[in-house]
């Protein structure tokens, strides 16, 4: 029987911190075009930006998921309880949900506004909208995706510190397993 | 008397002419040419949630000729090219040219044909002519201040409000506002 890894294979660690940072930059993108006082076409331009990057992050998503399938997991922290088993799970779950719904309703309500602006790959591909203009349907999902997009910076917030708490106050080298090019380090 | 005079347009501009440069004779219609430098021709469009847009038309060609003695005698016509348009930002100008809102690819152009020229007061005209906007032609009236500037110039301001849906232009109505208002502010030189 092959002996579980030690650590996350490289694909899956670089599409962890490539999604991490991807998925800063078009919350940061939402966050900038939502705001008030923008000159109209610098806001335009935020919203374009913010709907390429975050289609994308689809991609991303189907990427991470295949690369996870492709490779063995390391097991839990041999010194993880049965709840700290458990809260991890929940909030990858969690993750994975809403790293799918936030984007896919984002793409529902761009689809549907009153003013179907087509998400456009800068220049290279236009995506296709999938829903018939619905103008209240639309700012439904404009709700939702804000809802959604706030849910997944908190549970990102949870993250990190989650992470922050196992390097340095249990110790347990979780993080190391999934920090790139730390080797050989793993307990 | 300085007088009175003519001349605007709406939707978007320009002239050109033909003509005489007779400043002031009476009986007389006189061509004027627009000078583009000078010109402007400039829209505001509300919206809720985002903010007002104020874009440009760039290209235009158009003709202005004026009866200083008869005003109504005066007539403006311009041109203005749909896909000219500009606010700022090439992805927006994209989604304002295309099938939404301007459909430049099948109305290339957006026409101002006057009927009637009113003189209101030694500076205001009221301008009367058929807009056609996405093939659609209805009537508009434009208020124009002119104002001669020496023998050769003439500076004139117009506004006009246009009701978008009039012409089925209905996208995005009413998140996106159905009044355009429409500021042409330009320079005439005779001749």
């Amino acid at each position: 029987m092959k002996a579980s890894p030690t650590r996350w294979s490289g694909g899956v660690i670089a599409l962890h911190w490539l999604s991490a940072a991807w998925l800063a930059l078009v919350f940061a993108l939402g966050l900038a075009a939502t705001a008030a006082d923008l000159d109209p076409a610098q806001k335009f331009d935020l919203y374009q930006t913010h709907k390429a990057l975050g289609w994308l992050t689809l991609v991303l998503l189907a990427a991470r998921s295949a690369a996870r399938m492709a490779h063995a997991a390391p097991p839990p922290a041999p010194s993880w309880s049965r709840a700290t088993r458990w809260a991890s799970g929940l909030v990858h779950a969690a993750f994975y949900a809403l790293l799918a719904a936030v984007p896919l309703i984002g793409w529902l309500r761009v689809s549907s506004a009153i003013v179907p602006i087509p998400v456009s790959l800068f220049g290279l591909a236009t995506i296709p909208n999938i829903a018939p203009v619905a103008a209240n349907f639309s700012e439904i999902m404009a709700f939702a995706h804000k809802i959604g997009a706030w849910a997944l910076a908190a549970l990102a917030a949870l993250h990190v510190a989650a992470a922050l708490k196992h390097q340095f106050v249990d110790r347990d080298a979780i993080l190391s397993r999934m920090w790139p090019r730390q080797g050989e380090r793993a307990p | 008397m300085t007088a009175s005079v003519a001349t605007m347009a709406s939707a978007f501009l320009l002239l050109a002419s033909a003509a005489l440069g007779g400043d002031g004779k009476a009986d007389q219609r006189a061509a004027w040419r627009i000078d583009p430098a000078r010109t402007h021709i400039g829209f505001v469009v509300d919206a809720v949630g985002f903010p007002r847009t104020h874009g440009e038309f760039r290209v235009f060609n158009g003709r202005l000729s004026i009866d200083f003695d008869r005003p109504a005698a005066s007539r403006v016509a311009f041109t203005v090219r749909s896909d000219s348009i500009e606010v700022g930002s090439s992805g927006f100008d994209d989604t304002l040219r295309g099938s939404n809102f301007l459909d430049a690819q099948r109305f290339p152009d957006i026409r101002f044909e006057s009927t009637r020229v009113e003189k209101r007061d030694e500076s205001t005209i009221d301008l009367t002519g058929d807009l056609t906007l996405l093939g659609v032609t209805r009537p508009l009236t434009v208020e124009v201040e002119v104002k001669r500037i020496g023998g050769a110039r003439l500076s004139f301001i117009a506004h006009a409000r246009i009701d978008r849906l009039v012409y089925g232009m209905n996208s995005g109505f009413p998140i996106i506002s159905r009044d355009v208002d429409l500021t042409v502010s330009s320079e005439a030189l005779a001749g």
